[in-house]
């Protein structure tokens, strides 16, 4: 009875997308040599040589041969970030991404945006940064889920943050019996694990490989720079979130790269944190960065080159009371990141920015504004692209 | 618009839309002897999983292949290979006593979801060129305009801009 419950679980869990793998002319759920070499016969038999055979169609052959090839001829496992398990037994040629981090890690890796058949509102407002997402429909929020739109679609799988955030739109995708992937692509500790996750899944390993070599080299270069640094070195650094008074401390991604940059997150804590003047002024801050790219703090990022939101909050920061008296504010350490450039694989650019504010002298080399310029050339396919990230500095 | 920077700027779009695409060069190794064997080696590297039908001119006969059995498929006067990450096919082929003819073939990548035409390959017993004949370069499946297409379309906005003066 126990084997029974358990074989049935184990089903439940290895989510089937499609049923069988084509060309699989034996059933065994494993494309061999001689099946792939019996369906390309019979192709060009039929194709160019007059052939009456029976033959795959094309695009049954064109998913054969990426099974083949990238998936080892045998249906893909993928396990994702909350360690769900779902099965592929077809490439993945349409999707729906309910995420900007996951979809620029898709596009990061070489995953063809023209398979990209829905997205969230937010993300496909961001025409600037996904200018190639011309035929895609909106499927609503993660706390609105548009079940209509995703049901039309029909996609081969449906991308959700991890997280509690991204349950409404996970179940609502379950319920029309679409699999469900669940990742963040937010934390630098894990975006290169799901960068090659994804690499497997869609058949984009190198450029997964790529990008993860790039993100090493260059937190390579940040993490060289403060070898050795002295704890009594590390600055208190306030990061304040997009709401004013909410800290980012460890466990967040602004929190996290902070301490890779050799800062010490204050007041201490975890995750975000509520705190008032007395907390901030008690934990005399020497460096305070506001994150700006959401609500209520909208505005940055590609496309924006006027700097005059930047200004008004950083000089509200200011007038907050008894903040003036801040070791940050005294010495004019205050300084504004777009969370663009934090999450996702272009945390390496805001690691630089900040390694740089909290030791300019050990960090004299590095060049943030040139890392992201690369990054959008080589991984985002924008090369003409503006913008303001941080404040003050590059525009 | 001044015709110089006209010509150049058309120059680059021709260059810009020459083809990307790698399509697999036949190539002729060992000059075609009456009734002797020479060797065709087409080179197929960058398709994953594809194939490849080859035309045999009248009077030239198969020998053999140096690609797997299982995946060469010989018909009438048609030679099939099924590809899989292969590099080269290379395949022998006996010429008749006195004749000539022309290669042709037709490729196919599954993976990348192209296909075209393999250059044709003019080959004769009574030529006295050099042993080595190598066909041009030229890929069959040419995605967006050619050159010629461009240097046209120089030649109408030159001739209209003229007209309107």
């Amino acid at each position: 009875m126990k084997v029974a419950i358990a074989v049935v679980l184990c089903l439940l869990l290895a989510v089937p997308c499609m049923a069988g793998i084509p060309c699989d002319t034996d059933g065994n759920n494993k494309l061999s040599e001689g099946e792939m070499v019996k369906a390309i016969f019979s192709y060009l038999d039929v194709t160019y040589r007059n052939g009456t055979g029976p033959a795959q169609s094309l695009a049954d052959l064109s998913d054969a041969s990426y099974i083949y090839h990238q998936w080892d001829g045998a249906p893909w496992a993928c396990t994702d970030a909350e360690g769900r398990t779902v099965v592929f037994e077809r490439p993945v040629r349409a999707a729906v991404v309910m995420s900007p981090q996951i979809l620029e890690t898709m596009r990061a890796i070489g995953y063809p945006m023209g398979y990209v058949r829905g997205v969230d509102r937010s993300t496909l407002m961001d025409r600037e940064f996904f200018p190639d997402l011309t035929e895609c429909r909106s499927i609503g929020g993660l706390e609105n889920p548009d079940v209509a739109a995703l049901a039309s679609l029909s996609p081969d799988v449906v991308i959700v943050p991890a997280g509690s955030a991204g349950d409404l739109a996970a179940d609502a995708s379950s319920a029309l019996g679409i699999p469900v992937l669940r990742f963040s692509c937010t934390s630098p500790a894990s975006v290169r694990n799901e960068a090659l996750t994804f690499g497997s899944l869609f058949g984009c390993r190198e450029g997964a490989e790529e990008l993860c070599r790039f993100l090493d080299e260059l937190e390579g270069a940040v993490c060289a720079r403060l070898d050795g640094l002295p704890e009594d070195q590390m600055p208190a650094v306030y990061v304040e979130n997009f709401s004013a008074y909410i800290a980012c401390e460890s466990g967040t991604p602004a929190g996290d790269l902070v301490r890779l940059a050799g800062g010490r997150p204050v007041p201490e804590g975890f995750g975000l944190t509520g705190v008032d003047n007395e907390a901030v002024a008690a934990a005399a801050p020497e460096v305070v960065i506001k994150l700006v790219g959401r609500d209520p703090c909208a505005f940055g990022g590609i496309g924006d080159r006027i700097p005059l939101r930047f200004i008004e909050v950083r000089s509200a920061i200011g007038e907050r009371p008894g903040w003036s008296a801040l070791p940050a504010e005294k010495e004019g350490r205050v300084y504004l990141i777009h969370a663009s450039i934090l999450e996702g694989p272009q945390y390496v650019v805001g690691l630089a920015y900040i390694a740089c504010w909290l030791h300019p002298d050990r960090c004299a080399g590095l060049d943030p504004a040139a890392v992201h310029k690369e990054y959008l050339a080589r991984f985002c396919g924008l090369s003409d692209v503006s913008g303001l990230f941080v404040y003050p500095g590059d525009a | 618009m001044k015709p110089g920077v006209l010509i150049i700027s058309c120059l680059l779009l021709a260059m810009l839309s020459a083809p990307v695409l790698a399509a697999p060069e036949r190539t002729i190794i060992g000059t075609p002897l009456p009734g002797g064997d020479f060797v065709v080696t087409l080179n197929v590297s960058g398709i994953a999983v594809g194939g490849i039908v080859e035309n045999i001119p009248d009077g030239f006969v198969f020998v053999s292949s140096t690609h797997p059995p299982g995946r060469v498929s010989v018909a009438d006067r048609q030679v099939s290979f099924a590809l899989l990450d292969d590099d080269r096919v290379s395949y022998r082929l006996r010429a008749p006593a006195a004749g000539d003819g022309v290669i042709t073939g037709f490729w196919e990548d599954f993976t990348a979801g192209e296909n075209g035409t393999v250059t044709p390959t003019w080959i004769s017993t009574t030529t006295t060129e050099p042993s080595e004949t190598e066909t041009a370069p030229t890929p069959a499946a040419t995605p967006g305009f050619s050159v010629m297409y461009s240097l046209f379309a120089l030649t109408v906005v030159l001739f209209s801009g003229r007209r309107s003066e």
